[in-house]
């Protein structure tokens, strides 16, 4: 998963080799640079954007799942140097449509598709150019759902367009035009939770969106002649994880709690006695929880435990939960008491 | 289909959970539209929004509910993912609302919509 392992890579320019300047055009190799940051970008904080993954199923898999899919489309460039933006951003964009992966995924490739289609002919890009295609790939995003769903990436990459419009209309250059993208994005994504309640109600912002956010970011940093380093850079979630390091518990552990009438807060002080690091986020039925402490057991028995799936309640499970049968115990951790047995450990020279 | 409660009984009839998974369906990015679960001389009907919980079939046997979903797809997006993500969606919404598992959700691409390009 590293850089160097990427065949392409040798392509890729070298960041830093912008003379700092405002870009006024960008070729097929300052287009390429750019998705590469925004790929590397987007790779270093995939942990964190997994955390925010809410809608539309709470699974946790946004931020891989847009990680995969960009790398994909730019691994189906493999060791062809194209000087045409135009071929380059076609090529892309059929890798992303192959390689897309889950639901953040498909919207991926579908602005990407939408990005190829806007540069179509073009060997290089003006800011003007640039514009036009971030509106092209809002446009083709929308038209692949019956009913967008707003306060998702969605309305990220359409306001974030439509600023980068409005500031290459005005007459900005490349990179002015992508800073006006990215801080509209940003805004817009500040704004997801007052437009899908269940963000609101899980207290994240859209995962999609922020995934977005990072790209673009990503690219920005790119056109600014800034390295992305992967191993220099630390973020929110690898930032906790470096936390561990120095953290006086021993575990990282992450769970999700199925359930009716969950309380957020009550589990989160309960959790919060047990280590530290503590993340706990959802509603009423589902609640995602993230600590570090020295006994995952003790944190794993508030809840019951779904590896891979966060649905735990089936027929075949011996606690029922499935019509009348079973105990009625089912998401808790007397739902399987009746089914493990108490064992008396004596741990010798501890007192 | 029957959750059960210490009261009495709670029906859910199969119409109103093809009405929630048509919902969930439509909500889902890559489907343009549900289909007739029927193609009639090899052309798919596409059904108006307010009739699209008719390509929706819903069947619940033995308290396992199954749903199976004929719908039309973008061109242009990798449809074996578009169906993927039918599939968990429509099982998290209706398990969500019901309160009972869904045993299978099974997706028909009916048809393929191309967009006119601009």
């Amino acid at each position: 998963m590293t850089q160097a392992a990427m065949p392409s890579e040798a392509q890729s320019a070298e960041p830093g080799t912008n003379d700092g300047e405002h870009q006024q055009i960008v070729d097929s190799q300052g287009l390429w640079g750019a998705l590469c940051a925004a790929r590397d970008w987007l790779e270093l904080h995939r942990d964190g954007v997994n955390a925010l993954n809410v809608f539309p199923v709470p699974d946790g898999d946004t931020g891989t799942n847009m990680s995969l899919t960009i790398r994909a489309a730019l691994d189906e460039i493999g060791d062809r140097v194209l000087p045409n933006a135009s071929d380059l951003a076609r090529v892309v964009s059929q890798g992303a449509l192959m390689g897309a992966r889950g639901n953040s995924g498909v919207i991926l490739s579908q602005i990407l598709r939408g990005f190829g289609h806007g540069v179509d002919g073009k060997a290089t890009l003006t800011a003007l150019d640039l514009a036009h295609a971030l509106k092209e790939a809002a446009a083709t995003a929308y038209k692949g759902v019956m009913r967008p769903v707003e306060g998702t990436m969605l309305t990220v990459i359409r306001e974030a367009a439509e600023a980068a419009d409005m500031a290459a209309v005005g007459g900005a250059n490349v990179t002015q035009v992508l800073e006006h993208a990215l801080e509209q994005a940003r805004l817009s994504l500040a704004r997801t939770p007052e437009l899908l309640p269940v963000l609101k109600t899980a207290g994240v912002v859209d995962a999609g969106g922020q995934g977005l956010v990072y790209l673009l970011e990503g690219a920005l940093k790119y056109e600014r002649g800034e390295r992305v380093d992967v191993a220099q850079t630390q973020t929110d979630t690898e930032h906790a994880h470096a936390e561990l390091l120095d953290s006086e518990y021993n575990y990282d552990t992450q769970f999700i709690v199925q359930g009716k009438g969950l309380d957020v807060v009550v589990i989160r002080d309960h959790i919060a006695t047990m280590g530290d690091s503590v993340l706990v986020v959802g509603d009423e039925e589902t609640v995602k929880v993230h600590v570090h402490c020295d006994h995952p057991g003790e944190a794993l028995e508030y809840g019951m435990v779904g590896v891979n799936t966060g649905l735990i309640s089936t027929a075949e499970a011996p606690f029922g939960g499935v019509k009348s049968s079973g105990l009625g115990r089912e998401g808790s951790k007397y739902g399987i008491e009746d089914f493990i047995e108490l064992k008396y450990v004596c741990l010798g020279g501890v007192a | 289909m029957t959750p059960g409660s210490v009261l009495g009984r709670v029906e859910v009839s199969p119409r109103a959970i093809a009405s929630l998974a048509s919902d969930a369906v439509l909500r889902c990015y890559g489907v343009v539209g549900m289909a007739a679960s029927t193609v009639r001389d090899g052309i798919a009907e596409v059904l108006q929004v307010e009739n699209s919980h008719r390509g929706v079939q819903v069947n619940a046997k033995d308290g396992q509910v199954t749903v199976d979903l004929y719908v039309v797809i973008e061109y242009g997006i990798r449809i074996s993912e578009v169906a993927q993500n039918v599939m968990d969606s429509v099982k998290f919404t209706v398990e969500r609302a019901l309160g009972m598992p869904v045993a299978e959700v099974n997706v028909h691409v009916q048809g393929v919509r191309i967009s006119p390009e601009q």
